[in-house]
């Protein structure tokens, strides 16, 4: 009996690992050469709700408008909560796209700010964004420039981490690109909404990019129904991102 | 004794899943479990030929982990239209090594690996690519993977790499639905257009133009001059004066494939 239930524990362990659907089109012969998938970006948000418990309820049940998640949400007051283990697939970024990251959920780590989409963000909680931020990158070993906003990936449906979220002093302590001062003016000709596709944008709807591009780099949000056209600092800012390599 | 057997086995299977989710909490956050989630799914498939001559030396190559640099891919696909998988898609397989492809600079982390048996100076019979189109139809709808995202191990890793080389049909994978092709008549740019750019629209990093032009020339145009720029991408100062010039075709296909 013993036996048994050892060598039942055994199958059943043998099918957790397993859960690993095997296809059929091919014949399985196993090799031990793999990783679980790492994230390879890491998305912010803010949860547009008034208070850390709401929003761990929402992330953490069957909501009436679909369930949804992140990896992390993190207080007002600093405290940092994880709700989804790094290497499992939380639902946090919908439909989008980052140059060729298509399926933004698969490919990242989702961090919830708890802030209401209208005030500024708090100084321990941006402290403790940066702390996680540093763990993150180092354990996971994700690019510190790999930071984006929810915005960025989805600029028709979302505009969070919004236009008082503080990319400036992300890029101070290292994290998301950021466009150097000392670049050159872009040369005559320069084609701003191809850098803008090269950087990652998603150009479908040009206003909408270039909103979400504004609320990142500009610190301004011009709203739903601005003419997509760049001006002169756009297109010194895209230039600067996408000089060099 | 048996039993105690029994049990060593039980804990190293479990040793052996646990080692699998690697560092999945952090140690500055408080553990509020949430039950939605699920695992996560490539999004970019990556085609690779063997040069190794056979299926079956080719797994044994793909499956050794005593190499000093140990390698491996989700599938082996042999001439004939064989197909063995090795790795479970959700799991990721050390097949692309260093490289980018646009945005994803960690393509094992994010794609599917397809060796395919091929030594890189022969085409590839139409069994093989038949049985191909057949997986890549398989792997995009269950994975819902973009149709485009199939892409050559060269175009993540130019200066490096030149799978699936020359020989591959890329375009009888356009015609079935896979990967980027240029539609329609091709035509000369309007002036002002930026070849450059365009090459990294499409995912190539220029950080050096000539092995980026070496990889994209294989791709689109079935050509390898042998010209990998990897002697003058090397320590040039300024990568723009190391931009080898464009002929009107790549300039043509840029247009066609970023328009």
């Amino acid at each position: 009996m013993r036996r048994i239930s050892i060598a039942l524990i055994a199958a059943l362990a043998l099918c957790a690992c397993a859960t690993a659907p095997r296809n059929p089109l091919a014949k399985w012969v196993p090799s031990d050469n793999f990783d679980a998938r790492r994230p390879v970006v890491i998305v912010l948000h803010f949860t547009e709700q008034d208070s850390v418990q709401q929003s761990l309820d929402t992330l953490r049940s069957r909501n009436s408008g679909g369930r949804v998640s992140s990896h992390y949400l993190v207080g007002d007051d600093g405290r940092i909560y994880q709700l989804v283990s790094d290497q499992d697939r939380a639902w946090h970024a919908g439909a989008g796209s980052w140059g060729a990251i298509t399926d933004l959920n698969s490919a990242s780590i989702g961090i919830e700010i708890d802030n209401d989409g209208h005030e500024p963000y708090t100084e321990a909680q941006i402290a403790a964004l940066l702390r996680l931020l540093d763990d993150l990158t180092t354990r996971l070993r994700i690019p510190k420039s790999q930071v984006i906003g929810h915005s960025d990936l989805a600029p028709t449906r979302k505009v969070d981490p919004g236009p008082h979220f503080p990319w400036k002093r992300l890029a101070d302590a290292g994290y998301g690109r950021w466009p150097q001062d000392t670049a050159s003016a872009p040369p005559p000709g320069f084609d701003g909404w191809a850098a803008m596709a090269a950087f990652g944008y998603p150009l479908a709807d040009r206003a909408a990019a270039l909103r979400a591009f504004r609320m990142r780099f500009r610190g301004r949000d011009d709203g739903a129904a601005l003419t997509p056209e760049l001006d002169a600092e756009d297109l010194r800012i895209l230039h600067a991102l996408t000089q060099g390599p | 004794m048996r039993r105690l057997i029994g049990l060593a086995l039980v804990a190293w299977m479990l040793a052996a899943c646990a080692s699998i989710p690697q560092g999945q909490r952090s140690a500055l956050a408080e553990w509020k479990p949430s039950p939605n989630h699920g695992l996560r799914k490539p999004s970019v498939i990556v085609l690779h030929y063997t040069v190794e001559d056979t299926l079956e030396g080719s797994r044994d190559i793909l499956s050794d982990a005593e190499r000093k640099h140990p390698v491996s891919s989700h599938y082996l696909l042999d001439r004939d239209g064989r197909l063995l998988q090795l790795v479970p898609d959700h799991l990721a397989a050390w097949h692309a090594g260093a490289g980018r492809w646009g945005s994803l600079d960690d393509l094992n982390q994010a794609s599917i690996g397809i060796e395919i048996v091929n030594t890189g100076s022969e085409p590839f019979p139409d069994v093989q690519i038949d049985a191909l189109i057949a997986l890549l139809r398989d792997l995009t709808q269950r994975h819902g993977i973009s149709p485009q995202q199939v892409i050559g191990h060269a175009d993540l890793a130019p200066g490096r790499k030149i799978d699936p080389g020359r020989w591959f049909p890329w375009k009888n994978l356009a015609d079935a639905g896979f990967g980027l092709w240029p539609r329609g008549e091709l035509v000369d740019p309007p002036p002002g257009f930026d070849p450059w750019m365009a090459m990294r629209v499409i995912g190539y990093s220029i950080d050096n133009p000539r092995a980026a032009l070496h990889s994209f020339r294989l791709h689109f145009r079935g050509i390898d001059d042998g010209d990998r720029g990897v002697a003058a991408g090397a320590g040039a100062a300024d990568p723009s004066a190391a931009r080898p010039a464009l002929d009107p075709e790549d300039l043509r296909l840029l247009y066609a494939l970023t328009r």
